[in-house]
């Protein structure tokens, strides 16, 4: 758990999409070590909880309409924690509505993805999700 | 080879060069070699040690020429320049013999390819000695001579040939020797087909021989007879004519065709003769200049008559293989017919294009195929067209494609029936109305059509007006209908309303009448403003003339007495309160007249009359009066009371009793009493208008409410007012009290309408709420099974692959195709959502008993199950049974789920009251939930537990909610984690039937 290699922190409740997100990402090759949390409370309970994990993940994939603490809810919390405020966050959900889209943005998704129903589209997104976030992107380095 | 020598002869120049070189510096060292050239040669080097003393190289230098003197110095310089100079001659020998070596290397190099290239070259090469033994012969030459053993070498090349070939071999072998070099075939022993070609070699040093090339023509050949064949046959049944052919001196060679019996001339009579010959002069003078010119290599086409007929003629040269004409072909055909039609149909064409022109409408002539073969001015500038750059294109090309379809199929139908037919089209929002006219030939085929297009914009546009005018006035007839409708609907309504006013009306007036039927001694006038009586009643009217209605108080009195009564009419139709006494026939009456609201046009009044002639005191007469105030009031619903001064009940009228609630019997309530009865909000209020009225003197207003010993309540409205002395001391306290219990229970009313309104514009509100939370939620919750569906497959497909056939993998696509369909259907649906509405259906329901049924219903879904379910008996509600039976359907499903896999499971349905509340419940001992969750649960699609933990979509308890509102109730849910869930709800309660 506590290995200093970057990781993604997927939240998500459904196990089908847990299933299949984590095939997109070995598809397109993403190699890092995904965790996966099944509810809000759960995705909270690693970052903050007495166990969490000592290494916040490089970024984190957030459902929106999860089981107990939703992922607007996940995301403020998130924002609002000194230590995890930076991590960069990607709403991945089924919503469309704008509603989602703007909550969202304004509380500090730093991209907002909608899953699409056909896998290739979804293979598509994942990889570009990937090189990007997990590549391309420069993190803050942790202290 | 040659390339060497010529090498060695440039080295040889070289040499040369070098010695001329020599002996040029030699001539110029003896310039050199004068006094003032050492002197400044001295002087030059001199200036060079100083300068550049440091080089090695010319500290060299110095030591050579140190210890020199002038003349050893002389010949020293000179041997060191020719010594220099044979240095330099010396590398560049060695420099041309590298070039020299190099290009020997090119050149075996180039001579391999060469050796390579005759090797592989695709046609044969063969060197022959000059006996005709073949010395070396490629592959390709191997493969076409020798295909079996492939060995040409000391063979002569006739051993390969027929014996027939072979002689022609040796003649070409002597020609070739004279210079001649021509390629023939040869037949083969293989028999295959050779093209041979032979060119003499004699290098003069080198022995001679022969170069021969070789090239399999076996197909060649093969074609030429086939074309032959094929050149024999067209001839024979060249249709309608005849082919001839002719040499360089005009001799017919070739005569044949179908047609040549039609000639006069058999073609026998035609071979190896010149036209002249064969047909007379005047027909050569016409064909020779053609002849003729095919041999010069020209083309030529003419037409000829020849007894009668008329021949369409192509004479074309025939030329050899290497393009030298050795004759003529003449081509000849018999176009008689072809003429006529031709003339016909440039006759009947003319007719058409002058038939075109001549149109105001666009006219276009199209063939079958579409193509324009004629347009007129009109039609042209309608297609954006000159006329002239319109013939020949394709009418269907010049249209959008999808209209150009359209038209090609009404097109060629026309052409297939040949009938006239007819459509209408649209461009640039002008009307065209089409006909087209297929024109048949003589043998009934139409080959050709006029297609005529008439502007019939104006007449659409009127047409199109028309009809607009006609739908708005349909659409004024349809709303003035509606209108109607509406208009009668609100007409019955009021006619029902009138009816039933008319009814309160007919209950009120019987008692009215009752009433008046009834006062003793005297009776009751209604009169209007005309002074016509409208009612009258009592009995003690002897005095007066019978059917008083409908007369006036002139026709009944007499003018003596009429004129007082009158007066006093009036005054109380204009809203007085009068008194007066008059004398009818001996007896004395007195009239108490009043006005009376009315709601008609015509103003009223009423008169009271008592025949008073026996009473004589005044005390009676005050009783009397009293009396009749009071008959007054309790017609105007008008109570009066009195308090003392020290607030003692003095005197209550009846109606004053009636509206508190007491009887007359009992004694006149105080002014402690009286705010006893009144309702503790209202008390203040009361106290403090009396005792204005009593301390500060000073009438005051005030309503309040009493609650009557029945319980009811009532609300008037008073008025209370000082009765001072001359001093101005407080005699006692009048008041009067209007009941107003009516008045309010209609604002009342109204205010519950308004309520009720309100809360169905909020439950509108909640609905439409939830309407939006349940397509958000089917927008995101639908689509994640489609996606695992639509994944999943496609994962199938890609990791299986080889263990599924096309069949399979087809399948897997058509459920990743039919889970993007869902996808597209959700949203449809949604739609559908939001137009279904439910009515609800009213009726006692008993609750207990649907919960029981539902209860056995999944007993029976899981009969190995140990259901323990309590249902309270005889629980009745006002509700939709089906509705009912959804809620309790879910709530009791929720239960039995939650508690799966509990040993000691228990669901219980019953009835509680908290307060005057009293709630329905189901509750159960099952997995529960976080308390702090609970507003969720009834949001559609909001779930506490994962798919995982207990299965479910997430909208029951949503379904459940939206029953119990829709009855006006309302539902909370009480849980804790593991310690089970209750759910309170409220409905209409009902009666047992």
């Amino acid at each position: 758990m506590s290995n200093e290699e970057p990781y993604i922190l997927l939240v998500e409740d459904n196990p089908d999409d847990v299933s299949l997100t984590l095939r997109a990402f070995k598809k397109q090759n993403v190699v890092n070590r995904v965790e996966v949390a099944g509810d809000g409370a759960e995705a909270l309970e690693r970052l903050f909880g007495v166990q969490s994990d000592p290494t916040l993940p490089s970024v984190i994939l957030l459902d929106l309409k999860l089981p107990k603490v939703d992922g607007i809810e996940v995301l403020k919390k998130i924002r609002a924690n000194e230590r995890t405020k930076l991590i960069p966050i990607i709403v991945l959900t089924s919503s469309k509505e704008e509603v989602d889209l703007v909550r969202s943005y304004e509380n500090g998704a730093n991209s907002y993805i909608r899953k699409p129903v056909e896998f290739k589209d979804f293979l598509r997104a994942v990889n570009r999700l990937g090189v990007y976030w997990m590549l391309l992107n420069e993190r803050i380095p942790e202290k | 080879m040659t390339d060497m020598n010529s090498r060695n002869e440039s080295a040889k120049m070289e040499t040369t060069t070098s010695t001329a070189l020599a002996e040029k510096a030699e001539r110029k060292l003896a310039e050199l070699d004068s006094p003032e050239a050492n002197a400044r040669r001295r002087e030059l080097l001199e200036r060079i040690e100083g300068k550049i003393g440091r080089m090695d190289r010319f500290d060299r230098l110095r030591e050579l020429t140190d210890g020199l003197n002038a003349d050893d110095d002389v010949s020293r310089l000179k041997i060191a320049a020719l010594v220099h100079e044979l240095e330099v001659y010396q590398t560049e020998i060695e420099i041309q013999n590298e070039e020299l070596i190099s290009s020997q290397v090119e050149t075996s190099e180039v001579r391999d390819r060469y050796q390579q290239l005759f090797d592989l070259a695709p046609v044969g090469f063969c060197v022959l000695e000059k006996t005709g033994v073949i010395e070396e012969g490629n592959e390709h030459a191997k493969r076409i001579l020798d295909p079996v053993y492939r060995r040409l070498e000391g063979k002569p090349l006739g051993m390969f040939l027929t014996t027939e070939s072979r002689k022609t071999l040796f003649h070409a072998m002597e020609r070739a020797q004279h210079g001649c070099e021509e390629g023939e075939r040869y037949e083969l022993k293989s028999g295959a087909v050779a093209r041979v070609c032979i060119r003499w070699r004699d290098d003069g040093d080198k022995k001679a021989g022969y170069l021969v090339s070789i090239a399999d023509v076996t197909d060649e050949r093969r074609d030429e007879e086939n074309k032959e064949r094929r050149f024999q046959t067209l001839l024979r049944n060249f249709p309608n004519g005849m082919v001839l052919t002719f040499d360089l001196r005009l001799r017919y060679t070739v005569a044949d065709g179908r047609d040549s019996t039609r000639l006069q001339f058999p073609k026998d009579n035609l071979i190896g003769k010149t036209p002249r010959e064969a047909l007379g002069d005047e027909v050569a003078d016409a064909l020779e200049p053609h002849y003729q010119a095919a041999l010069e290599g020209e083309e030529r086409r003419f037409e000829t008559e020849f007894n009668g007929e008329t021949y369409e003629v192509r004479v074309t040269p025939i030329r050899e293989r290497d393009d030298v004409v050795v004759g003529g072909m003449v081509v000849s055909q018999l176009i008689t017919d072809r003429k006529l039609a031709e003339r016909r149909v440039l006759e009947s064409e003319r007719l058409n294009r002058a038939l075109v022109q001549a149109n105001l409408e666009s006219l276009v002539l199209v063939n079958r195929m579409g193509d324009i073969l004629a347009v007129n001015e009109v039609g042209a500038e309608r297609l954006g067209y000159e006329p002239d750059d319109l013939v020949g294109k394709n009418v269907y090309n010049l249209l959008p494609p999808r209209l150009a379809k359209s038209r090609k199929r009404r097109i060629e139908r026309a052409f297939e029936t040949g009938e006239k037919d007819r459509f209408e089209d649209e461009r640039e929002e002008r009307f065209f109305a089409n006909y087209m006219h297929p024109i048949a030939d003589e043998d009934g085929v139409c080959r050709k059509m006029a297609i005529l297009a008439v502007d019939v914009t104006e007449s659409r546009k009127r047409e199109r007006a028309l009809n607009r005018y006609k739908n708005r006035l349909e659409e004024l007839v349809r709303k003035r209908t509606a209108q109607l409708e509406r208009n009668g609907a609100q007409l019955r309504e009021e006619v029902e309303q009138r009816r039933r006013a008319e009814r309160d009306l007919s209950i009120k007036e019987r008692q009215y009448r009752q009433l008046v039927e009834n006062i003793p001694n005297g009776g009751v006038f209604l009169f209007d403003e005309d002074m016509r009586y409208v009612a009258v009643g009592g009995k003690g009217l002897d005095a007066l003339p019978d059917e008083l209605e409908g007369k006036t108080v002139s026709d009944v009195l007499d003018a003596s007495i009429a004129e007082e009564v009158e007066e006093n009419y009036r005054a109380a139709i204009d809203g007085e309160t009068r008194s007066f006494e008059v004398e009818l026939a001996g007896r004395m009456y007195e009239v108490f007249v009043a006005p009376v609201e009315t709601d008609g046009d015509k103003r009223m009044g009423m008169a009271l009359t008592q025949d008073v002639t026996e009473w004589e005191s005044t005390l009676a007469r005050l009783r009397l009066s009293e009396a009749r105030l009071q008959q007054a009031q309790r017609l105007a619903n008008l109570g009066v009371y009195q308090f003392g001064a020290d607030g003692e009940g003095l005197f209550w009228s009846p109606e004053a009793y009636r509206i508190v609630g007491l009887r007359e019997s009992e004694n006149p309530p105080s002014r402690e009493d009286f705010l006893t009865m009144t309702l503790t909000e209202d008390r203040e209020t009361v106290e403090r208008a009396l005792s204005d009225a009593a301390t500060l003197k000073r009438r005051s207003r005030f309503e309040f409410r009493v609650k009557r010993p029945n319980g009811s309540i009532a609300h008037a409205q008073s008025v209370a007012e000082p009765a001072l002395d001359e001093d101005g001391n407080l005699l006692r306290v009048f008041g009067a009290m209007h009941d107003i219990t009516g008045q309010k229970q209609t604002q009342e009313e109204i205010a519950q309408l308004n309520r009720d309104l309100g809360r169905r514009a909020e439950a509108l509100e909640t609905a439409n709420r939830e309407l939006e939370a349940f397509s958000y939620s089917v927008s995101h919750d639908l689509r994640s099974p489609l996606r695992a569906l639509n994944g999943f497959s496609m994962a199938l497909t890609e990791d299986y692959r080889d263990a599924l056939d096309d069949d399979g993998k087809d399948m897997l696509d058509r459920i990743a195709a039919a889970a993007n369909k869902m996808s597209d259907l959700i949203d449809d649906l949604l739609k559908l959502s939001r137009i279904s509405r439910t009515e609800l259906v009213v009726e006692a329901v008993n609750l207990s008993a649907i919960a029981e049924s539902i209860v056995e219903e999944a007993r029976q879904k899981e009969p190995e199950r140990d259901l323990r379910v309590d249902v309270e008996r005889d629980l009745y509600v006002n509700a939709d049974a089906r509705l009912v039976r959804v809620a309790l359907a879910n709530l009791l499903g929720n239960a039995l789920k939650f508690t799966r896999g509990r040993e000691d499971a228990c669901v219980c349905v019953g009835r509680e009251s908290a307060g005057d509340r009293v709630e329905f419940f189901v509750k159960d001992n099952g997995a529960g939930f976080d308390q702090q969750y609970a507003g969720k649960l009834f949001r559609p699609f909001q779930r506490l537990h994962s798919t995982k933990e207990f299965e479910g979509t997430g909208i029951g308890l949503a379904t459940v909610k939206r029953v119990v509102q829709k009855h006006g109730g309302d539902i909370r849910a009480v849980g804790e984690p593991g310690a089970g869930a209750a759910f309170y709800f409220t409905l209409p309660w009902g009666e047992r039937e």
